[in-house]
């Protein structure tokens, strides 16, 4: 009996024959899970050699800055992640955090975030402003900029805040879509003097303050219409300074990897009174063909503030456009940025800067280039840049 | 009569298996798309070798919250790195990325399969503009199905 084969002890042995199989199939399917599986560290850092040139003067610096940026995927629909930057300034380790944010991914077109995040005004400033990705050493002049001795204006730093987010992708067809974010954040207060003082971020584009529109928000650049436009600080705090609240917007519509435009704006009450207003609008856009790509943005901003009792607006335009194209691992890069003058009630508070930056890219890899730029601001300094960035 | 069946038998397991092979290819098309459409929009392409099937997972995550991907473009793009993911091994991380048979050098405009998997290119592809060529797609899904 013990050596006779029935179709039930068949039956048995091709099950168990089969378990190894599919034990083995269940393992390859959902690996044993560690507690850091979905840890990750990314981020970039550079390198970079400035020399100025300043009618008769001439400086030379060198800096390095790294961001790395922390990942958590917890499952298939949380993920946590961090950007923190570390630069060298002073003689001292200066440590930002760039944005720490919770997104929750569950549903097929929506995306949520809590946090601190980049705010989704126009597109450089939220996605292209890494230095493997920028395709100069230093954002265009709507963005900040400038440690090491270049100290210069602009209209906005890179803008991040702390808040809530919801965003929307709605597919088309196969080549277009929509894209819309939508945000409430704490918003903007009044910059201390320290976080404005002509000092508008590094090469990596980092900077949460914007000197404001700054005719003469501190001493740092006396102004000769005596209008004093106090600077603006985002997401510098954890704190609220009032109880209004930051809301803005950005839609977008997307063609494939060839076009894509955007037009997004915010508004908010950045003093303790909640009573001046500060607006702002943004349009970019981009188009690429083949090795080609041409972007460019322009925004302005209006800015209430007091003055002798009275409640002036400042408003500020700015635009930047950029060409590159791609010839073999080379890159040549072209940008033309315009700072507009800020006008108070039809007179001029600041002066425009305008800036034509020639780059030209070698790409070790495809997150590592080797960048040489020559920066001519037309009513200032010169400068030679070679910076070596690299995306991990 | 013995053949006849086993030819019967045949065709029906083909007919079983052919609804489950297009729409594989379908998806392998799909996800080839949407990464030409949406990897190169702000950076260059990145090479699959450059992560492990696992930390793909995790970069798309990322990705998808930075970029406002829909999840099922995130997996669609997902799937395709993974299937080419050349330098992937169960040791973990390949630091080098595998060595490829383009002729070319590393040039993301023209070849970004080159760095998506360390695919072999024919010169001059440019799928990041959106619109991939038919034989592209097919040369990668034939490479996506190799064991």
């Amino acid at each position: 009996m013990s050596g006779r084969y029935t179709p039930f002890r068949g039956l048995l042995l091709s099950v168990m024959g089969l378990l190894p199989f599919v034990t083995a199939a269940a393992a390859q399917e959902e690996p044993a899970r560690t507690p850091l599986a979905g840890f990750l560290v990314s981020g970039y850092g550079s390198a970079t050699y400035n020399s100025i040139i300043e009618e008769d003067s001439f400086q030379s610096n060198l800096q390095a800055a790294v961001s790395p940026i922390l990942l958590y995927n917890m499952g298939s629909a949380l993920l946590f992640e961090t950007e923190l930057e570390f630069e060298l300034e002073d003689g001292s380790t200066k440590t930002t955090l760039e944005y720490a944010q919770i997104n929750y991914l569950g549903f097929d077109r929506i995306v949520l975030t809590a946090g601190k995040f980049l705010l989704p005004f126009g597109v450089f400033s939220e996605r292209l402003h890494p230095s493997w990705i920028n395709k100069l050493p230093r954002p265009p002049l709507l963005y900040g900029h400038g440690h090491g001795g270049v100290a210069e204006g602009a209209l906005t730093p890179i803008l991040s805040d702390v808040g809530l987010m919801g965003r929307y992708s709605l597919p088309l067809d196969d080549l277009w879509s929509l894209d819309l974010s939508v945000y409430v954040t704490q918003g903007p207060r009044e910059a201390e003097h320290d976080e404005g003082d002509g000092e508008e971020g590094d090469g990596d584009g980092h900077a949460h303050s914007v000197r404001g529109l700054s005719a003469s928000a501190s001493a740092a650049q006396p102004d000769e219409h005596d209008f004093e436009i106090p600077g603006l600080a985002f997401g510098t705090n954890f704190s609220d300074n009032n109880d209004s609240k930051m809301l803005g917007a950005r839609l977008g519509v997307i063609r494939g990897g060839g076009f894509e435009a955007y037009l997004s704006g915010f508004h908010a009450m950045y003093d303790a009174d909640d009573y001046l207003d500060v607006v702002g609008a943004n349009l970019s856009a981009e188009w690429r063909r083949g090795k080609f790509e041409l972007r460019g943005e322009g925004a302005i901003l209006w800015q209430e503030f007091e003055q002798d009792a009275e409640f002036p607006t400042a408003r500020t335009p700015a635009y930047y456009l950029q060409a590159s194209r791609r010839v073999g691992d080379f890159e040549p890069v072209v940008r033309w940025s315009h700072l507009m003058e800020t006008k108070v009630e039809g007179e001029v508070a600041r002066d425009e800067r305008r800036q034509l930056a020639f780059g030209l890219n070698y790409w070790l890899r495809p997150s590592v280039p080797v960048k040489l730029a020559f920066e001519v601001d037309l009513d200032g300094a010169e400068r030679l840049i070679l910076q070596w960035a690299y995306g991990f | 009569m013995r053949k006849r069946w086993n030819l019967i038998a045949g065709m029906g397991v083909a007919l079983l298996l052919l609804p489950t092979a297009t729409a594989a290819q379908q998806m392998g098309a799909e996800g080839v798309r949407l990464w030409s459409q949406n990897c190169g929009r702000c950076h260059n392409f990145r090479p699959a070798a450059e992560r492990t099937d696992r930390e793909w997972v995790t970069i798309m995550a990322h990705m998808r919250a930075r970029a406002n991907l829909t999840r099922s473009t995130a997996e669609e793009i997902l799937a395709f790195l993974q299937s080419t993911n050349v330098g992937e091994s169960t040791a973990g991380r390949d630091p080098v990325p595998a060595p490829v048979a383009d002729a070319e050098p590393r040039v993301d405009g023209e070849s970004p399969a080159h760095d998506a998997g360390a695919v072999p290119m024919p010169h001059g592809v440019s799928p990041p503009n959106g619109f991939p060529q038919p034989w592209y797609i097919s040369i990668a899904l034939l490479r996506s199905a190799e064991p």
